[in-house]
């Protein structure tokens, strides 16, 4: 897994590539996580990501939540359709918003 | 006339607890099933129902810090019409049925959720079926999954 960050209309977008699973947990949490506890607003483009175990969803939940937590923000975009199913049997895609593009998650964002 | 067989291909494989070593008898599987006609997509599909299997196993099924070791067995049949998968684990660990787990509620509020269960609740979903039995004083659980050949358009959403 490789995140990269980017400033894009005032909101962060972490580009992640790979997968997120038990193995790169760790390290998606901390490059995942560090923003929203600041209550930073931000997006995830998941057009690069193939794999999401339950791992990887609990560092989206922790994400989700921190932000909630701190006044920040998280939009997901892009989600191939194995993680949209994922998404869709956790129940995850009715607690974390999801956005098709990269615009709507921007504009989700409200920024 | 030689009547044609369908191709059964295994790989068993004995695994320790390390997360390095898990990750290998993941590769291995998804591989496997690549090499056995499965598509990508497939092939990762049922990666990830073993990840949640076999980390299970190897976080939860004895007490922390003690080494153990477990066998997964995989069976990967090529048939005209698609790839049939089976995945079977034993343990000796502490007995522990799968199937017998409460679904966690996936309909509750973002502050409510909680992530224990999820992984079990992906190898229902993600599997045909689930078999798990205790024998001789060992975990041991089966999942099945066939993988149809891609017709056109068989992936559209619902």
């Amino acid at each position: 897994m490789n995140v990269t960050t980017e400033t894009k209309d005032g909101a962060l977008i972490h580009r992640i590539s790979g997968r997120i699973d038990t193995a790169t947990s760790k390290a998606a949490e901390s490059a995942l996580t560090a923003e929203v506890k600041q209550g930073k607003r931000v997006a995830f483009d998941m057009s690069q990501v193939a794999y999401v175990s339950s791992a990887g969803l609990r560092v989206v939940l922790l994400a989700a939540k921190l932000a909630k937590a701190n006044a920040g923000a998280v939009v997901l975009f892009g989600l191939q359709p194995t993680v949209r199913e994922v998404f869709a049997i956790s129940g995850f895609d009715r607690v974390v918003s999801i956005q098709e593009s990269e615009a709507a998650a921007l504009a989700a964002l409200g920024t | 006339m030689p009547r044609s067989a369908p191709e059964v291909t295994a790989l068993r494989l004995l695994c320790s607890r390390d997360p390095v070593e898990l990750e290998r008898a993941l590769d291995a599987i998804e591989a496997h099933l690549r090499e056995a006609g499965a598509a990508t997509d497939n092939a990762m599909q049922f990666r990830l129902v073993a990840e949640e299997i076999v980390t299970n196993i190897a976080r939860c099924a004895w007490p922390e810090g003690e080494t153990h070791r477990f066998t997964v067995e995989l069976a990967a049949e090529a048939r005209p019409e698609g790839v049939h998968v089976r995945m079977t684990t034993v343990d000796d660990g502490v007995p522990f049925d799968p199937t017998a787990q409460a679904a966690p509620d996936t309909t509750a509020a973002l502050e409510d959720r909680q992530v224990g269960g999820l992984g079990m609740l992906l190898v229902r979903e993600m599997t045909d079926g689930q078999h798990y039995a205790r024998e001789d004083g060992r975990n041991r659980f089966s999942v099945v999954r066939f993988f149809p050949h891609a017709a056109t358009d068989d992936r559209g959403g619902d």
